[in-house]
């Protein structure tokens, strides 16, 4: 094997370790960390190095409701995190505008309330920011 | 139910139903799981009125510390807890399809929330429209109309000024000039009008040239011409102001946010854990609750039993399947289960629930079926189904102009949820009814057919053998019939040659005929000696001999059919 080839393999060892290292950080871990700004705020935005994590307090009885809220939370807070990838870039976000990202959803029942904890990746919506922004 | 009603109006039945599978004891991180199978875990009963099924599963899981939600990495699985309900009345005779409906949306709602879980799509969309100003577009024609008719209406004042003040200077330069240095307006209109008035009297009085009248006619003209546009204007801005006011209240601005999230996936294995109904019979409310799990080891054996490899080891620590359905609570379950035998099987089952008359025995083996069908439903797509749910969410803004000429936000909301499971032309192996029970529904008081379908991973294995034996029976069979089938064919076929033959039912005939020839001669003697002559001699049968006609009866044979079958 030349050293050339040592390199690649080497590079590639590296960079699957790296994609290891890119799970999502675990719901109940966010659930613990973020517990104040739920609270006090009923959401919070999180990000890491590879993803985005909303999430969102319900206080609704009804998990279909509490649904609905989840779903229009987290188109505001997807538009907002689209606004600020846009204003990073020096652009602005459309008036009208559409996105679609994959993500994974946690809805855990709290005391009185649900919570959802959906986790986006930010190439998924760094992806949607080249056509929603201007 | 009356019992029920009796002990306590608000008695809220909470029954906790406990099945599924011990094979979290092996499965290294579920022993939670099993001690709850295994009834180490109590059941709560009895519980106060105003405790929903919901609350009461909610309040088990919490105490076993299962983490419920999302999923639990620690141990390799997912448990969703999912309530629903609603009012019915205890004599509602459908209670207990109504009872069923919900059972499976719960099941349905968790099974979308573990699919989420894994992967969900999401569509979004906001727009912005702003109409631009629909008013002043809308009354973009009577604008223009407006202002040719002002410019129309100055331009003949303007005349009528000019003309008016040439024609006066000739009687009163200051007056005259006065009129030259007004401006547009009122003052103009009244000052014309007097001027006018005046030139009129002077004319009147005065020697004046045709001309001169003629230059003050057409000044009169042009005024009235001018006042005539002024009321057409006037009348016009008025129907503009009723214009304006009909188009107060349309959306000056929208702006409309759309989601939809969709998820679909196949799951296999995904069971309820426990399930806990909850009756307040006052206020009619109904409630059912489960908690449902998946991981992947429920998976595992799924995979197994479809592929026939479903058999395990014999497990010393469990009973078995029908001691366990013995323990169970079976009027209170519904949906799908799962236990392991102490045979080493795994069981994935189905349970459902109809009422039935104990006095209409007429209609207690349809209902028996329905109650196996939908147990059988329960259980198969237990083992597998096709899971998808479509979630929409959609929000309108509105900005709308008030008669006040204010603009208001009005909000409209809608949302929408399609969630389903499906599984199609797969063969299950396996499936088998394990229980017909009759008892009670707790909740109601309903008499209750309970049926108990299995999808049994031993039966599942074993199955392939069984059914070798059977085709290899029916192999034999069809031989053998098909054997018997073509040696009686063939004595057909034999016996067929002789069948209608004209050369062999002749010589019969003709052997008949010798035969009873023979036996008339000999029986002459014994004519001759009663006295009889020869004369019959002459009427010996002849085939299509026919006979005189000449006399009103005659003796004789014949013999019409010459084709006879003789195959009796």
């Amino acid at each position: 094997m030349t050293t050339f080839k040592r390199f690649w393999l080497l590079a590639l060892i590296l960079f699957s370790a790296s994609s290891h290292s890119s799970d999502p950080i675990a719901w109940d871990e966010l659930l613990v960390e973020n517990q104040r700004a739920l609270l006090a705020a009923g959401h919070f935005v999180k990000s890491d190095d590879h993803f985005y994590y909303l999430g969102f307090k319900s206080e609704q009885q009804d998990s279909l409701d509490a649904e609905f809220e989840f779903l229009l939370a987290f188109q505001d807070q997807a538009s907002g995190l689209l606004a600020d990838l846009c204003e990073k870039s020096q652009s602005s976000l459309l008036d009208s505008y559409q996105f679609n990202v994959p993500f994974t959803k946690n809805m855990v029942e709290q005391r009185q309330s649900l919570v959802f904890i959906a986790t986006v990746r930010k190439t998924a919506l760094g992806r949607e920011a080249r056509t929603a922004c201007h | 139910m009356k019992q029920f009603g009796q002990l306590s109006l608000g008695l809220a039945l909470a029954m906790v139903f406990s099945t599924a599978p011990n094979v979290f004891a092996e499965d290294g991180g579920n022993s939670a799981v099993a001690e709850f199978q295994d009834g180490k875990v109590e059941a709560p009963r009895g519980l106060s009125p105003s405790e929903k099924a919901g609350n009461v599963l909610r309040q088990l899981t919490r105490k076993k510390g299962f983490k419920v939600g999302g999923w639990d990495d620690k141990k390799n699985r997912i448990m969703v807890i999912k309530q629903t309900g609603e009012a019915i009345d205890a004599y509602d005779p459908d209670f207990l399809q109504k009872r069923e409906a919900l059972a499976i949306e719960a099941s349905l709602l968790a099974k979308a929330t573990i699919i989420e879980s894994f992967t969900t799509t999401a569509s979004a969309e906001n727009i912005l429209s702003v109409p631009g100003n629909p008013i002043a577009k809308q009354l973009e024609a009577e604008q223009k109309q407006i202002k040719a008719m002002e410019a129309q209406s100055q331009k003949l004042y303007l005349q009528a000024q000019r003309e008016t003040s040439a024609l006066l200077s000739a009687y009163d330069q200051a007056q005259a000039d006065e009129l030259s240095g007004v401006t547009f307006g009122d003052r103009l209109n009244a000052l014309l009008e007097a001027t006018i008035k005046k030139l009129d009297n002077t004319f009147d009085n005065q020697q004046i040239t045709d001309d001169k009248k003629q230059r003050l006619s057409d000044v009169k003209l042009r005024l009235d011409k001018a006042r005539q546009i002024e009321d057409d204007k006037k009348a016009l801005l008025d129907e503009v102001q009723d214009k304006i006011a009909q188009l107060q209240g349309q959306v000056k601005k929208e702006t409309r946010s759309a989601i939809e999230t969709s998820s679909s996936m196949p799951l296999f294995g995904a069971t309820t854990l426990m399930q806990v109904e909850s009756y307040d019979d006052l206020r009619g409310q109904y409630n059912i609750a489960s908690l449902v799990v998946w991981s992947p080891k429920l998976e595992l054996e799924a995979r197994a039993m479809l592929l026939g490899k479903g058999k395990g080891k014999p497990r010393k620590n469990k009973i078995s399947l029908d001691d366990w359905l013995d323990k169970q609570n079976l009027s209170s379950m519904v949906g799908a289960r799962r236990y392991l035998d102490n045979d080493g099987s795994t069981n994935f089952m189905g349970i459902s629930a109809v009422e039935y008359d104990p006095d209409d025995s007429g209609s207690y083996s349809m209902l028996e079926e329905e109650a196996i069908l939908w147990a059988k439903q329960a259980a198969i797509l237990s083992l597998k189904s096709s899971v998808e749910s479509v979630k929409t969410a959609e929000r309108l803004k509105r900005d709308i102009r008030g008669a006040d000429g204010k603009v208001e936000s009005k909000i409209l909301k809608d949302f929408s949820a399609n969630i389903q499971e499906s599984v199609k032309n797969l063969t299950i192996r396996g499936l088998e009814t394990v229980r017909i029970e009759e008892t009670v529904h707790q909740p109601t008081g309903k008499n209750i057919i309970v049926a108990v379908a299995n999808v049994n991973s031993a039966l599942a294995v074993k199955a392939s053998g069984i059914m070798k034996d059977l085709y290899a029976t029916l192999k034999e069979v069809n031989a053998d019939q098909s054997f018997i089938q073509g040696e009686e064919a063939g004595m057909k076929a034999e016996a067929n040659k002789t069948l209608n033959n004209k050369a062999i039912f002749d010589a019969g005939a003709a052997s008949g005929a010798k035969q009873v020839d023979a036996e008339y001669d000999s029986r002459a003697s014994d004519r001759a000696a009663m006295g009889r002559g020869q004369s019959q001699q002459t009427e010996a049968p002849e085939a299509n001999d026919s006979s005189d006609s000449s006399g009103d009866s005659q003796s004789g044979s014949w013999a019409g059919d010459m084709e006879v079958d003789d195959d009796f």
